[in-house]
């Protein structure tokens, strides 16, 4: 009992220095208090040998847990995964007899979970073995390589936690003190940002703040993955980036040569739309050859419900948009700047070639009011 | 993610006044000059959509109607009593001015601090290659800056949201001036 008290002790030095949050290893401490009242059985020298020599926190719990709580009998599996009942791990009684002293140096990880593992199956339990695989299971590889070090308010995470660190106890035991790889987490608070400090990183704060950032970064380029179209197989900023670039400067072409196109059309446009009246609209679609299977490309249908255009006007529209226009669907430079520079240069012998009324820019800005109005009435 | 149809309308009629304001001030221009006029005025809507609450666009305006550049003129007319709210905002560009100096000398920090690294040995494999990586992502960060208005004063995350925020209202602009081109054309065939 008083080594027991004695590793708290050591405990509760080695957490000061991580600078963790006192509350829980009082809670901690009274929960073991609780399970040494509950369970009369005398504590394996084992357990606690080990208590006192590895600093992590969690250790004394379950390494009383794991002293008093031997498996024999399991009632059933569910106990391990779902219960909030701390003291049902009280009820096992103790089997095995040397857990731990002969495995405490340098023993990888995996086979540790093998020995608890096979620990639990020497004491014939059926469903463990099955129960203990989806342990390791559900806390994942990361269970065996990270230390879950993070302080949780509410019992169920509480317990699960407990459960993870039964398996990784294991762990802990094999690794060597030595290793002094210090745990640590920001206290569950609710304005705070929470980070999980892996095994093996540091815990100061700027590093934590680095992290918090980095996270942060990466979420943003995930939206932005959404966004640029083929970017799905990339992984890896550098190659995001470059997609990045890529579309932001197609975009930015493609604005160019179609604000370039509007400046040939409008004159001549502005001269017709001038003259033209709304009715008669409907009558110069008409002329146009009944369009058929016009392609329902994505672009067409949002241009035709952006503008609102009623049926007859799509049909013009989208015989318009396949005969001449190819709107480039995929954002990828070499089909953007060959279309650009194609269509550029074919603007600009039309333009030389055209008659340009002196006063048509006058009319510009209210034959694109007409427009407008053509696409809102 | 398509952009909002809210948008492309809040855009087109926006560009539109624009266009009106600009037009009224000169009576013959040249193609060239038109659609100076023409993109001018769709990407000051564009950035007046978003009424000041993103970087890009405030340093976009800011662009525009620096002091001595022929377009101010252009800008107060299409924004009119806009303006002078926008430009009440170019007191973050002064901040910006400073930004600069901050990065120009950081950037000379920077320059010799790699040449004292690269007297270094060689690193190990892993090493390496994260350091390739690393000056990849830098690069490609620096030209991205380059490409968004107002990029050179921002931080990475910020470059980001930016570049999203970006990325949507170009192809808002691409979109309403693609559909009013095809319908020019439309009207302009007859």
């Amino acid at each position: 009992m008083a080594f027991m008290l004695h590793g708290f002790h050591s405990q509760l030095e080695s957490c000061i220095s991580n600078g963790i949050n006192m509350t829980v290893l009082d809670r901690q401490q009274a929960r073991l208090k609780w399970l040494q009242q509950q369970n009369h059985v005398v504590q394996n020298d084992n357990p606690v040998g080990f208590c006192a020599s590895s600093g992590p926190q969690f250790h004394g719990l379950v390494g009383g847990s794991l002293g008093s709580g031997q498996i024999v009998e399991l009632k059933n599996p569910e106990v391990y995964l779902g219960s909030d009942d701390f003291h049902k791990f009280v009820n096992f009684s103790v089997a095995v007899p040397e857990f731990g002293a002969t495995k405490i140096d340098s023993k990888p990880p995996e086979t540790a979970a093998d020995y608890c593992v096979s620990r639990t199956s020497s004491c014939q339990m059926e469903g463990e073995d099955v129960v203990l695989e989806k342990m390791e299971s559900a806390t994942g590889k990361e269970s065996f390589n990270k230390r879950k070090a993070e302080v949780v308010a509410e019992d169920k995470c509480k317990d699960k936690r407990i459960k993870g660190e039964v398996a990784g106890e294991s762990i802990e035991v094999s690794r060597s003190s030595s290793k002094e790889k210090s745990k640590a987490s920001e206290v569950q608070k609710p304005d705070y940002i929470h980070v999980r400090a892996r095994r093996g990183q540091a815990t100061d704060n700027h590093s934590l703040a680095e992290r918090a950032r980095r996270e942060k970064i990466s979420k943003k380029m995930k939206c932005l993955q959404d966004l640029v179209p083929g970017c799905d197989k990339i992984t890896g900023k550098a190659g995001m980036l470059d997609e990045i670039i890529n579309y932001v400067q197609s975009l930015q072409r493609q604005v160019e040569f179609l604000s370039m196109k509007l400046a040939a059309l409008s004159p001549s446009v502005e001269f017709n739309a001038h003259n033209l009246p709304m009715k008669e609209f409907p009558a110069y679609v008409a002329n146009f050859p009944a369009a058929a299977a016009a392609a329902k490309s994505p672009a067409i249908a949002n241009l035709a419900s952006f503008l609102r255009l009623n049926p007859l006007q799509k049909e013009a529209v989208n015989c318009m948009l396949n005969s001449t226009m190819n709107p480039p669907q995929t954002a990828t430079e070499g089909i953007a700047s060959a279309s650009v520079s194609v269509q550029e240069q074919a603007l600009i012998t039309s333009c030389i070639t055209q008659p340009q009324p002196v006063s048509a820019w006058n009319t510009d800005p209210q034959g694109l009011y007409n427009v407008y109005n053509m696409g809102f009435h | 993610m398509s952009p909002p149809s809210s948008l492309k309308q809040e855009f087109l009629k926006k560009w539109i006044e624009g266009l009106q304001r600009c037009s009224s001030s000169k009576n013959n221009m040249s193609i060239l000059e038109r659609k100076k006029a023409i993109k001018l005025s769709a990407d000051v809507a564009m950035a007046s959509a978003r009424n000041g609450t993103t970087c890009w666009s405030r340093a976009l305006i800011a662009n525009v109607s620096k002091d001595g550049s022929d377009e101010k003129y252009l800008v107060e007319q299409i924004l009119g009593p806009e303006s002078e709210r926008i430009t009440m905002k170019k007191v973050s560009t002064g901040a910006s001015m400073v930004c600069n100096k901050r990065i120009r000398s950081k950037k000379i920090l920077k320059k010799s601090t790699r040449r004292i690294r690269r007297t270094r040995k060689c690193a190990p494999h892993a090493a390496l290659a994260t350091s390739i990586a690393k000056r990849l992502v830098r690069k490609r960060t620096q030209v991205l800056k380059s490409l968004i208005p107002g990029g050179k004063f921002m931080n990475e995350v910020s470059l980001i949201e930016e570049t999203l925020d970006y990325i949507i209202s170009l192809s808002a602009q691409v979109d309403v001036m693609r559909s009013l081109a095809s319908v020019s054309e439309l009207v302009n065939h007859n």
